[in-house]
């Protein structure tokens, strides 16, 4: 009866917990790279670091403004897009090692079984 | 209803299974084995060894279970829909059922050593061993009941599976004998069904602490601006919310605040705030519960926003002269503008808005920068700072949006209380009862005018939990003492010394005056009913109003009682009504700083004494009808100030001369008192409804020659009392005392002569002997008639 309910439940809400864990796991990597706050402010400048200039203020103050502003969108894009690549390559690796896993789970309660078949073999 | 185990079911029997592997040593081992197998059999089939394939094989199977035991045994899913007890029991309890139909005894040794009984026993002093001994001899406990009132705690705790907690309480309610033991416990049903809620809530406040998300993620700051200057003046409370958590109990009331003060925030123009609330009501721990709700990212608008609190204080220590203060200030808020995330709070904004000690007036440069709404700002303050904001600066009031923090009701306030009481536990390392819960609140009712609630209970609890001594433990007993402590009243039960004093408490007054027994048992009356917990609390302990001549002990009545009861002839708060004789003298009476309300604000358990009040205004005497009816009075600046800890006792001799005739044509005082009460109220010189608000009103008759010769003795006894620091004393004989009296009496004037005739016959004296060293420490002066006819 033991080994009924175990395997009851390894083969049923188990095995299925492991598709909805993987779920959780790339939202949790998603929330910990900050991945929606990114997309939203790709272009954004870098820490606010802007210069502003009055309406009035010469054309060459403008134009260093302008570049300033430039180069901090520029720096912020970089990183955020650096950031985001580094959650891609994580997520991709959080899907792979779950899909790794619940391709062997089912599999799991067999192996002691193959492992004696091989011993015997051997 | 009708319960029925069926023991068969598998989630009985998974429940088993759970509690057999509840045990760390098994899970240990579990753990350590699979390890073992795995790293031994495949080492040794990897050193040549096949056989190591068969030893690793197990492992597999071992580390399944330990998987099993933890995802699924120990959180044991139930049948929601359902509304048997088998489907929903916690696993821990249903793993102990034995049978199909468990009697008491066995859903009691079932609970006995769970953690939420536990907490029955330590939080409610629930006596286990006396449960034990109540189970193992009841018999007529109807299960049926039991179950169904369970399943009812469940529903209203809001509880998934059918808790310890639930099942524990409807079995003790159903238990007879159950009542007793409450009784006993002071505590009701009610009080512990509402420990049920208490318990589920604190599991799920754990659950969420721990699975508190950690908002934003790495770079949810990139896109605004760095806060050096912030960070160097100011306390970032979202930091710390995040940090730390917040306990943040989700009442009505809270939530529709937080919901409102982050729509105005998230709102063009006017997103300014002001929020309005007497001190306790949790105006700071409302900024906080706004830090925590952006934190969580769930407001778009707003997301992610910091609030930084600035204190008037750190600002004034960084900025020693006024220029770099305004400087500093135009530096933060510009940095809070630029960083484009940042909500600046001002606690007690009065300090920023005014000048005074400790406080500067920075409206000048606060007002434009709100008005060009370039940073949110939220300012906390008081009814009566905000009613002068309104007053003086209706600019600066006009751009922001008030928010009233009203005071929470009983039921969240105890909400609250709960919540806090593992703050304060933790920090304090000691355990608070809920019948100390429960003092606090209903001590804070009472006593506590000065702040709302719920912050009056908590700074009671906490004041306790300081005080809690050695055993750790938060009684009623130890708030009640530390109430006793910090405001002078007496709220503790009668020890049985004070009950013996009390009940003798004539004979000790008698001590210090003489004869007018009506007056004094009146008196001692009333404060028995006082310290048996059987007088109207919502007034005084007692109202008096003493009237006679001058000079018959009416005064020295207070004054005794002051000393002998209320701890020293300094607990007295003594009003000359002959200093209120204008109708404007109102406006004195009730001075925030004047001698009545300072007075009873800072010794509330004393004795107010209201000295020849005929001689008041009427105005005046008017305004003490609320004191003497209700126990309050509100001050000029509008706080209610309790007066229901004192014994209000007032004076008069209006109507000196009729008692003088009443007495010397041969009547007793209970002969003539009615008919003297109202001449009084016939002659104009007090209103009935002034006169119907005492608890007593008592006539002092004028003392006899007999008894100026009593007085003349307690005032003997006086002198030694002083003359005892050197060692010496005074005695008179009984002629000398008759010659005092035969020289000092008046009838006019009662007792009052006799201290001149004392000072200048016997004080004099003695202050001669000492003097010129006729009298060494340690002997006796006995003066006689000639010693008095010498001087005279």
């Amino acid at each position: 009866m033991f080994a009924v309910y175990l395997l009851g439940w390894w083969y049923g809400a188990g095995w299925k917990e492991q598709f909805k864990l993987t779920g959780v796991r790339v939202a949790r990597v998603g929330k910990a790279f900050s991945g929606g706050t990114l997309l939203r402010t790709l272009f954004s400048p870098w820490k606010q670091l802007v210069s502003a200039t009055e309406r009035d203020a010469a054309l060459g103050d403008k134009l260093r403004a302008v570049v300033d502003n430039i180069v901090s969108r520029f720096v912020g894009f970089m990183v955020r897009i650096i950031t985001l690549l580094a959650a891609c390559v994580t997520i991709v690796a959080v899907l792979i090692v779950n899909t790794i896993i619940i391709i062997l789970w089912p599999l799991v309660p067999l192996l002691p079984i193959v492992l004696t078949g091989v011993w015997l073999a051997l | 209803m009708n319960v029925s185990f069926d023991l068969s079911r598998p989630r009985v029997r998974q429940a088993r299974i759970a509690n057999t592997l509840d045990k760390p040593i098994i899970k240990s081992l579990f753990s350590l084995l699979a390890v073992a197998l795995i790293i031994g059999g495949f080492g040794l089939f990897l050193v040549g060894y096949s056989f190591g394939l068969l030893i690793a094989a197990p492992s597999f199977w071992l580390a399944m279970l330990v998987v099993w035991d933890e995802k699924h045994l120990r959180k044991l899913p139930i049948r929601a829909n359902s509304e048997q007890p088998e489907d929903l029991l916690e696993w821990r309890i249903l793993s102990q059922i034995k049978s199909a139909q468990p009697t008491a005894k066995e859903i009691w040794q079932a609970l006995r050593s769970h953690n939420q009984v536990r907490f029955f026993q330590l939080r409610y002093g629930m006596p286990v061993d006396l449960l034990d001994h109540m189970y193992s001899i009841a018999e007529d406990i109807d299960m049926d009941q039991v179950w169904e009132q369970a399943l009812a705690y469940r529903i209203k705790s809001g509880t998934t599976p059918l808790s310890a907690g639930s099942v524990f309480i409807a079995l003790f309610k159903n238990t007879p004998g159950s009542q007793e033991l409450m009784d006993n416990m002071k505590v009701s049903i009610e009080e512990l069904e509402a420990g049920v809620d208490w318990v589920a809530h604190i599991k799920r406040t754990l659950w969420a602490y721990n699975n508190r998300e950690n908002g934003g993620g790495i770079a949810r700051d990139w896109g605004y601006g760095y806060t050096p200057i912030l960070n160097r003046v100011a306390h970032n409370i979202s930091l710390e919310v995040q940090a730390s958590g917040l306990l943040f109990r989700d009442i009505k009331a809270h939530t529709d605040l937080l919901d409102r003060i982050i729509q105005v925030l998230s709102q063009a123009g006017k997103s300014n705030i002001a929020l309005v609330g007497e001190p306790g009501v949790g105006k700071t721990t409302t900024v906080y519960g706004v830090a925590n709700k952006l934190i969580e990212g769930k407001d778009s608008a707003l997301q992610y926003h910091q609030i930084f609190e600035l204190n008037a204080a750190t600002l004034l220590a960084q900025a020693r002269e006024r220029g770099q203060l305004e400087e500093l200030i135009l530096r933060v808020v510009g940095e809070a503008h630029h960083a484009r995330n940042i909500i600046l709070f001002l606690d007690e904004a009065q300090l920023f808005l005014e000048e005074g000690t400790g406080s500067v007036d920075l409206t000048n440069i606060l007002l434009p920068l709100i008005q060009r709404a370039n940073v949110r700002f939220i300012m906390a303050m008081t009814p009566n700072h905000w009613q002068r904001l309104t007053l003086e600066n209706q600019a600066l009031a006009g751009v922001l949006n008030y928010q009233k923090v009203p005071p929470t009701g009983e039921d969240d306030t105890f909400r609250v209380m709960e919540d806090q009481t593992l703050i304060i536990e933790n920090k304090y390392n000691v355990l608070l009862t809920y019948q100390a819960l429960r003092e606090a609140y209903h001590l804070a009712d009472h006593y506590v005018s000065e702040q709302a609630f719920p912050g009056k209970a908590l700074k009671i609890l906490e004041d306790a939990a300081v005080a809690a001594g050695p055993k750790n433990l938060v009684t009623p007993e130890i708030v009640q003492q530390t109430m006793e402590d910090s405001k002078g009243i007496k709220v503790q039960a009668a020890t049985a010394d004070e009950g013996a004093k009390l009940l003798n408490l004539e004979d000790e007054l008698h001590e210090q005056m003489i004869n007018q027994y009506q007056a004094v048992k009146a008196v001692a009356n009333a404060l028995r009913r006082a310290r048996a917990g059987v007088r109207n609390k919502e007034r005084p302990i007692g109202t008096f109003l003493f009237l006679g001549p001058t000079g018959v002990g009416k005064t020295q009545l207070a004054k005794a009682l002051a000393d002998v009861y209320f701890g020293g002839k300094d607990q007295i708060v003594r009003l000359d009504m002959n200093e209120f004789v204008q109708s404007s003298d109102v406006a004195k009476l009730v001075d925030a700083s004047g001698v009545l309300m300072s007075g009873i604000r800072q010794q509330p358990f004393s004795v107010l004494l209201l000295d020849e009040i005929e001689k008041a205004h009427p105005d005046v005497v008017n305004a003490f009808l609320q004191l003497l009816d209700e126990g309050r009075m509100s001050d000029s600046a509008g706080r209610v100030v309790s007066f229901r800890d004192a014994i209000v006792i007032a004076t008069s001799n209006a109507g000196a001369d009729k008692v003088r005739q009443h007495i010397e044509a041969g009547e007793e005082v209970e002969q003539f008192q009615e008919q003297f009460l109202d001449e009084l109220v016939s002659d104009n010189l007090f209103k009935p409804e002034f006169l119907n608000r005492f608890d007593e009103m008592a006539v002092f008759r004028p003392l006899k020659e007999e008894e100026l010769l009593q007085v003349v003795t307690l005032m003997i006894k006086d002198v030694n009392k002083t003359l005892a620091q050197q060692k010496i004393s005074v005695a008179l004989d009984d002629a000398a005392k008759l010659w005092l009296v035969k020289r000092g009496i008046d009838p006019r004037l009662g007792a009052r002569p006799m201290r001149r005739m004392v000072t200048k016959y016997v004080e004099d004296i003695v202050a001669q002997h000492v003097l010129g060293g006729k009298i060494n420490p340690g002997s006796t002066l006995t003066l006689t008639v000639e010693d008095f006819e010498k001087v005279a």
